[in-house]
């Protein structure tokens, strides 16, 4: 028995803890330390697991009922461990580049105990080893990424923001929770490693359920890696400060579903998972996946924002990993190839906007910025570089690695969706090239960005390393060490290479034509900007109509149907019949005489007659 | 031992009516009551402390049918700490003017030992008694006290419950009549013997429901709850949202359930559309609400569906551990989470003066810790892992699709269950837009110029600790619940 591996939730943990309870009165440089420092434990630790030979770990049971046990376990295969390796190594980065970005903020304790909080609960999604325990922590992550968007709460935008991302993942939860019991309905057993078993010898119960809980299983992915149509949260996400957004919401937190839907896939087996991949479910996942992949790109290149270009350009990718993933086993071990390239690059990127718009007063409107190529060197190589990965410039970045395997998978199993995603990569290259003409050449535009000095030591440590990685994470020999669920796969100049790589050029081209020492936005896109109006939607029609409409309705019904007329005129009514009754009881003689009269005639009748 | 709490909350009571000071006295009382529940609940042997029947009358000589008496069992300890719990809360978390001390004091200490009499009680006539013994300081309370339309208000509840209760009364009497016997464990002799028909059953849970189902706010016999708990003095509204009302749904599983199974049966569809009548009708309407009291008042109405799904499983299958263990912990988890919104909104209201939405706003950042504990409060109430309400709510739903598994059918049950679930998105809702409302955002020109007059003080350090030893309490329920789990058992 190994407790090893318990120290990756119990540090975290500690962490959050300690920093929340002790450390929030003392100056922020000792919380922030103190949060990197077990950061760089739990990297450690990681680092010390991939390298042991056998592993086991205790399990705790939560919950014993009966016969029954929902546990809480450690899945220490080598898939979780080494995405461990991509949570562990971008957290400690983050860490660090934190402890420059956030020195002056009031509040850093709090900051890096949610930081802490979050690193704790994405080590439980990741070594979870059953749904139930997954579903715990998915929630908790939740709540981090709740506190860390809201983390200057007393804005009202941030404020909202965080209350948005909440509320849209708690919707997909909603299918989540429903696709989790339909596991137990359909296998009997929560556990990964039961799964394959259990379902063995059921065909009849896969064919009647199978679909079905895929489909409601995805619905968690659909709002933790928000996919479309639960994806307006992510772009709102960027209230956060600029660490967070690179840590949560571009590497690892929105990678979840991708890598919850690859568990459920590991652990059904290959010929099951294909059995129930291939049916709607993994076709409707697909589709959606391409959808978001095609609209956040489009989104993408309307944005002036420099968060919102990279935040709308995550969303496009985890689409591509979420349309792959809903086309089988081939196809998930291509996201998840993806899922660890784009992890680096973006988070990557996320840093670099860090950079800039740390050493730019905090402005972060492209077009406010220009010619800091000359200002900030080393920053502006290393965010380029991270932007030919996400561009997937081929052969000598880490992105094509992975985007050529997907676009293999999808040339092979659906063709439609091929030339989606061909469109894609050309709109990824044109945006991304956007971004880095505007901000990297030229001159500057404002006042903000034309003092700007290269970032300090503390921040290009972590840029120069994710740098290296961007480049070299995708080679078959690094990616064999480092990748989670690798199977390598050899470039081959065959038709998806070629007409991917002209992809590339004509996007390229367009960029360098349009915005190549432009001072203003040359294209007008008012409906890609507005995001193609969803927040519109689901803000003012659905929220505010809809919603408050009902409410209201309800409102209604329950203060003037039930309350005023039901109960209320029950007593009135009560109150009428004993009035009415009043009546005969008032003392007249006269009234009294003739009622005993009616009364004794009747008798009378009564007596002699009947 | 049982006797204990029973003595202590007397003399606490002599007590305060001879001038001693109510508070403190209240204070020393409660929270040693609540040691020696927990000693009683933890550290004894349960199957020990239930034969500590009072035996207090014995009415024929058929001995065993007919005594009545008190006494802890699995099935209502956790009721008996959730109890003893926020009776210590009641008299630390709402700042009461000294004037009002004496009364107001009485009274939740009646309403609290009404609570657990009737909670261990051990024959339907000494349950359904005392739980009337809780409701005459409840409209005594609202009444003198209340913050709006005070009089109509007690009024309106107190012939309500009264009719709720008097069905209720029909109920019961029906069923001693027919089983001819007064002691649960009298009854199951009986029902064992199969001496209820079935049209009798039906006739009998039809009554139970009606009058428990009111006095547990099910829709739509409602309407009195809301303004209830909204007008009421502060520690009433923790102590019958979070306690009293937990006595219909205990009664609706020991009595109901337990007695006239059959009977239950034939109710389900109804109650399984009157329970979304909770969950999604009156959780629309928990949206709608402007102030924190409203919001909360509604919302504790909503959360009893979930309890009502927990018994509709246990009416399709008795035996299932999965959903008497949610219905247990919810019960506690809810009445814990509820009591301590209404203690703290209590404070509130007094450091700003309003619980208008429109008004507050940004409140984290003058009051850091009542900000951190409404925070847990609400996560817990709208069912976040590691706190309490989540393990109830997920081991209910659990156990309903448990039972579509076994069954292999898809049921009405199922159905509910579903919608049911789309609860947990509208609790978010209402929750997470009432604690934007309050503590996060920018100040508005109210709270602005408030602040100016005089300063906002956090919340103080004896309701801090008594909200502490709540919150650790859901997050024992969450994070551990094995330990109540092997308590509750059957």
């Amino acid at each position: 028995m190994n407790l090893n591996p318990w120290l990756l939730l119990l540090i975290p943990l500690l962490s959050s803890l300690t920093i929340w309870w002790l450390l929030s009165a003392t100056k922020s440089a000792v919380a922030a330390w103190f949060s990197t420092v077990s950061s760089v434990a739990c990297l450690l630790i990681v680092i010390g697991l991939n390298q042991a030979e056998e592993l086991g770990a205790y399990a705790f049971n939560w919950i014993e009922i009966d016969n029954l046990v929902l546990s809480i376990g450690l899945m220490l295969d080598s898939t979780a461990l080494k995405m461990m390796l991509i949570v562990t190594g971008i957290g400690t980065l983050v860490n660090l580049f934190s402890t420059i970005y956030m020195a002056k903020d009031e509040h850093a304790a709090r900051y890096y105990a949610s930081l802490s909080l979050f690193l704790f609960s994405m080590t439980g999604i990741v070594l979870a080893d059953n749904f139930i325990m997954m579903f715990i922590f998915w929630e908790l992550v939740g709540l981090s990424s709740y506190l860390l968007i809201g983390h200057w709460f007393t804005k009202d935008s941030a404020a909202n923001a965080a209350k948005k991302a909440f509320l849209m993942n708690r919707i997909g939860d909603f299918g989540f929770l429903i696709g989790i019991l339909l596991v137990w309905v359909m296998a009997g057993t929560f556990h990964f490693d039961q799964l394959a078993t259990m379902l063995q010898d059921k065909p009849a119960q896969i064919a009647s359920l199978g679909a079905i809980t895929l489909a409601c299983l995805f619905c968690g992915a659909l709002g933790k890696s928000a996919q479309f149509p639960l994806h307006t949260w992510l772009a709102d996400a960027m209230e956060g400060p600029t660490p967070v957004s690179a840590l949560i919401h571009a590497a690892t937190m929105v990678a979840a579903g991708i890598y919850m839907l690859f568990r459920f896939q590991l652990s059904l087996g290959h010929d099951i998972a294909e059995m129930i991949f291939h049916t709607w479910a993994g076709t409707m996942i697909a589709y959606l996946g391409a959808a978001t992949a095609v609209i956040a790109a489009l989104c993408a290149l309307a944005q002036s924002d420099i968060k919102k270009i990279l935040a709308y350009s995550t969303l496009s990718q985890l689409g591509y990993m979420v349309m792959a993933i809903g086309l089988g086993f081939k196809g998930g071990e291509a996201a998840m190839f993806h899922l660890y390239t784009h992890a680096w690059f973006k988070a990557l990127l996320f840093l670099g906007a860090g950079a800039i718009i740390y050493r730019c007063h905090h402005q972060q409107d492209i077009w406010k910025m220009g010619g800091l190529a000359k200002r900030m060197p080393i920053t502006a190589l290393c965010f380029i570089i991270g932007s030919a990965a996400l561009m997937a410039i081929p052969i000598v970045t880490s992105g094509s690695y992975s985007k050529e395997q997907i676009l293999e998978v999808v040339h092979h199993e659906n063709i439609i969706l091929f030339w989606v995603a061909i469109f894609v990569a050309s709109l990824t290259v044109f945006y991304t090239l956007r971004l880095v003409i505007v901000v990297f050449s030229g001159f500057s535009r404002n006042d903000d960005s034309s003092d700007a000095k290269e970032a300090p030591i503390a921040m290009l440590v972590p840029l120069i390393i994710l740098a290296v990685l961007a480049i070299i994470s995708g080679l078959p020999k690094i990616a064999k060490i480092l990748a989670p669920a690798y199977h390598e796969h050899p470039i081959v100049f065959n038709f998806v290479f070629i007409s991917s790589t002209i992809a590339i050029l004509i996007g390229a081209i367009a960029a360098f034509i349009i915005y190549k020492g432009k001072q203003r936005e040359p294209l007008y896109l008012p409906v890609l900007k507005k995001a193609f109006g969803f927040d519109f939607l689901y803000e003012v029609f659905l929220v505010r109509w809809i919603q408050r409409f009902m409410a209201g309705l309800c409102q209604v019904i329950d203060q003037f149907l039930i309350s005023a007329v039901i109960v209320n005129g029950l007593a009135r009514l009560t109150a009428y019949i004993g009035q009415g009754l009043r009546q005969m009881h008032r003392g007249q003689l006269a009234l009294y005489h003739l009622l005993l009269s009616a009364g004794m005639v009747v008798l009378i009748y009564l007596f002699v007659f009947a | 031992m049982f006797i204990y709490l029973i003595i202590i909350s007397l003399l606490a009571i002599t007590a305060i009516s001879f001038n001693l000071p109510a508070k403190r006295v209240s204070i020393i009382a409660a929270a040693l009551n609540l040691l020696i529940g927990i000693q009683l609940c933890f550290f004894n042997d349960l199957a020990q402390s239930s034969v500590e029947l009072m035996g207090l009358a014995s009415l024929k000589d058929e001995g065993e049918f007919f005594k009545m008496g008190l006494a802890i069992t699995s099935s209502n300890m956790g009721l008996i700490i959730l109890t003893l719990l926020v009776t210590l809360a009641v008299f630390v978390i709402p700042e009461l003017a000294d004037k009002d001390a004496k009364f107001q004091t009485i009274c939740s200490w009646l309403i609290s030992l009404g609570c657990l009499l009737a909670f261990a009680a051990q024959d339907v006539i000494f349950f359904y008694a005392f739980h009337e013994l809780a409701l005459i300081p409840t409209f005594l309370m609202l009444g003198r006290y209340g913050k709006r339309a005070k009089e109509s208000t007690a009024w309106k509840m107190m012939i309500y419950l009264a009719f709720g209760s008097l069905v209720l009364l029909a109920g019961i009497l029906l069923l001693v009549i027919k089983a001819g016997a007064v002691s649960f464990s009298g009854l199951a002799a009986s029902v064992a013997a199969e001496s209820i028909n079935y049209h009798d059953q039906v006739w009998i849970a039809g009554l139970l429901l009606l009058g428990f189902g009111t006095l547990i706010s099910l829709f739509p016999f409602h309407s009195w709850a809301p303004h209830t708990y909204a007008n009421s003095p502060t520690a009433t509204s923790m102590l019958h949202a979070g306690v009293l009302k937990k006595f219909g749904l205990l009664g609706l599983w020991q009595i109901g359930i337990a007695f006239v199974p059959q009977g239950m049966a034939y109710w389900t569809p109804t109650l399984c559309v009157l329970l979304l009548g909770n969950i999604i009708f009156m959780g629309l309407v928990t949206i709608n609400q402007r102030k924190i009291d409203d919001m909360l008042a509604h919302s504790s109405v909503m959360h009893m569906g979930y309890l009502f799904l927990a018994l509709v499983v246990l009416i399709y299958n008795p035996s299932s551990q999965l959903a008497y263990q949610g219905f247990m912990i919810l019960m506690v988890a809810h009445g814990l989470s509820t009591a301590l919104l209404f203690g703290l909104s209590d404070v509130i209201k007094r450091r700003t003066g309003t619980f208008h939405f429109e008004d507050l706003g940004g409140l984290g950042k003058s009051m850091p810790k009542l900000c951190l504990l409404f925070a847990i409060a609400t996560m817990a109430a709208l069912g976040l892992p590691s706190l309490g309400n989540f393990t109830g709510e997920f081991l209910i739903f659990f156990s309903a699709f448990d039972t579509y598994r076994s069954s292999g059918e898809w049921t009405m049950l199922t159905t509910t269950t579903v919608i049911s679930l789309w609860g947990i998105v509208i609790s978010a809702t209402y929750g997470l837009r009432s604690f934007r409302a309050v503590f996060q955002g920018a100040s508005n020109t109210y709270l602005t110029q408030r602040m100016e007059s005089q300063s906002i003080k956090d919340i103080k350090f004896s309701a801090w600790i008594v909200s502490i030893i709540l919150i650790i309490a859901l997050f024992i329920l969450g994070i551990s619940p094995q330990l109540f789990i092997q308590h509750f058992a059957s």
